[in-house]
């Protein structure tokens, strides 16, 4: 293995990149303390470990830490009550499809969800819920089935006036965040499939609840403090091997 | 005199070798599985020394005056193989080894070994490493989880809704140091053969770095001091050149 100086800063280089960027994914997540059906993100890194010197003209570094990928947390939020039947949560595996202002789908975990003017079923943004069915104008009373079947009361009779699907990806974590706490399919997540709440390991619908933001923030406490720990550790190893370059600079001076 | 130039010299290399080494160590520091590396220096082979023919004493040639060293020279590195701690992550796909043991995974270079469980299970419901090489297990194929509530057991069954599948495969070998060799982004490539392993997994957790963050600075601060010392040394010799240069025999 060839060291020369400037190998040696960029291995803190990479270091202290790669801290700033895992202290912006737990800042992200520590700001979404509160975000109904918010999953946190872990930044993973990985070695990077090259026996020899590279070619002169590359500039990535051969050693040190270099980027891998985030990956969002599957783990379940706790479920807090909510006032509105159409708020509701999903207990268990499984996404709600938003269709996005340009016509492609979304999915979330939030489901605060509410009838708009239109009457049509919108989350919070706005942005009409995946859903069969229509909401009646005026109704005595709404409920969701944990099959997402949604019910309407008129004249004291309970009727069925549509169903909400539950999606769900082979991995979860893969899927990208959008804005409005939605998230996208990628290469990572798989296709969606659709399905049935509480059947064939769907979700449950609960009705009446959301799901509150996943983070654990004792985890997250940790996870910051060992970051900056690390990064004050690599500005100390570049700062000396800025300092012993500086001693083999002044070798002649006497 | 010029000798020493070169030992001194030596050490300043070797010193810059093994401060790269300690950044290396720190740059990984919170990496799952991770194992610090150590350097291994060695001295330059002896070499004797025999007395120069010279005017003031006729009739030495070639009596030796004994040995002398050359420097110090790094000779690679070596892994510390020690156990990380473990970290509760609570994630289904962490694993961790409590035990001698590494994961088998399948790379494009061929199998490859790590104690990185930071595992995803991907579209096709393999699971993947950070790098996207897949678990293999104890039949040699990559495992295959299906969806569902997951349950990995000690012995790397895997539990999906209570029905076992595939069972994870954990390779052992009887010295790592000498059997592994380290290939970049914290997986070893085998030299020597690799058994089974009756090491636990526990998942939810992962192995943390084996990087000590306290020994790690006292070993930099050693660095540095043995750095400066090598400075002063070749200074010392470039010293005593110019007096040998410039004020003997002047007239």
């Amino acid at each position: 293995m060839t060291t020369t100086a400037l190998t040696a800063l960029h291995v803190s280089v990479s270091a202290m990149l790669a801290r700033q960027f895992e202290m912006d994914v737990i800042s992200n997540n520590l700001a979404n303390v509160n975000t109904t059906g918010y999953k946190p993100s872990r930044a993973d890194f990985q070695e990077l470990f090259v026996e020899g010197v590279p070619d002169n003209r590359s500039t990535t570094p051969y050693r040190g830490t270099g980027p891998g990928v985030t990956r969002r947390s599957t783990l379940p939020g706790a479920l807090a009550p909510a006032s509105s039947p159409l708020e509701m949560a999903i207990e268990g595996d499984g996404f709600f499809a938003v269709t996005q202002p340009d016509g492609t789908t979304a999915y979330t975990r939030d489901g605060r969800f509410l009838q708009d003017g239109a009457n049509q079923l919108v989350t919070v943004t706005g942005q009409p819920v995946v859903w069969d069915g229509a909401l009646p104008q005026e109704a005595e009373a709404l409920h969701v089935n944990v099959d997402g079947t949604v019910m309407a009361r008129a004249n004291g009779q309970w009727t069925q006036v549509g169903a909400i699907a539950v999606f769900r990806f082979d991995n979860p974590g893969g899927l990208l965040a959008a804005d409005d706490n939605l998230l996208v399919v990628s290469e990572a997540s798989g296709d969606p499939a659709q399905g049935v709440g509480g059947q064939n390991g769907f979700g449950r619908i609960i009705s009446g609840a959301t799901e509150n933001s996943a983070i654990d923030y004792a985890e997250e406490v940790t996870s910051m403090i060992l970051a900056q720990r690390a990064y004050t550790m690599s500005i100390k190893a570049f700062q000396q091997t800025d300092e012993m370059m500086g001693m083999a600079n002044r070798l002649r001076s006497g | 005199m010029v000798r020493g130039f070169y030992s001194a010299a030596s050490a300043l290399l070797a010193g810059l070798f093994r401060q790269e080494l300690l950044s290396h160590n720190i740059a990984n520091i919170n990496l799952a599985g991770y194992k610090s590396l150590n350097t291994s220096m060695d001295e330059f082979e002896p070499k004797l020394l025999s007395r120069m023919p010279g005017v003031s004493m006729p009739g030495t040639v070639g009596v030796e005056v004994g040995q002398t060293s050359l420097g110090v020279a790094p000779i690679g590195t070596e892994t510390y193989f020690a156990e990380g701690s473990l970290r509760d992550t609570k994630q289904p796909f962490d694993l961790a080894i409590n035990g001698d043991g590494f994961f088998r995974i399948s790379t494009p270079n061929g199998e490859r070994f790590t104690r990185d469980g930071r595992f995803t299970r991907d579209e096709n419901g393999n699971l993947a490493t950070v790098d996207g090489y897949l678990l293999l297990g104890v039949d040699g194929q990559p495992v295959v989880v299906p969806q569902g509530e997951t349950a990995i057991d000690a012995d790397g069954v895997i539990r999906v809704d209570n029905q076992a599948g595939d069972q994870i495969a954990l390779a052992a070998f009887a010295n790592p140091v000498t059997d592994l060799q380290r290939d970049g982004a914290n997986t070893f490539a085998a030299l020597g053969e690799a058994t089974a392993s009756t090491a636990a997994i526990r998942q939810g957790m992962l192995e943390m770095s084996n990087v000590d963050a306290s020994r790690t600075m006292a070993q930099m601060i050693s660095v540095a001091r043995a750095y400066e010392a090598a400075q002063r040394a070749v200074q010392l010799q470039d010293e005593m050149t110019g007096k040998a240069v410039n004020e003997i025999g002047r007239l």
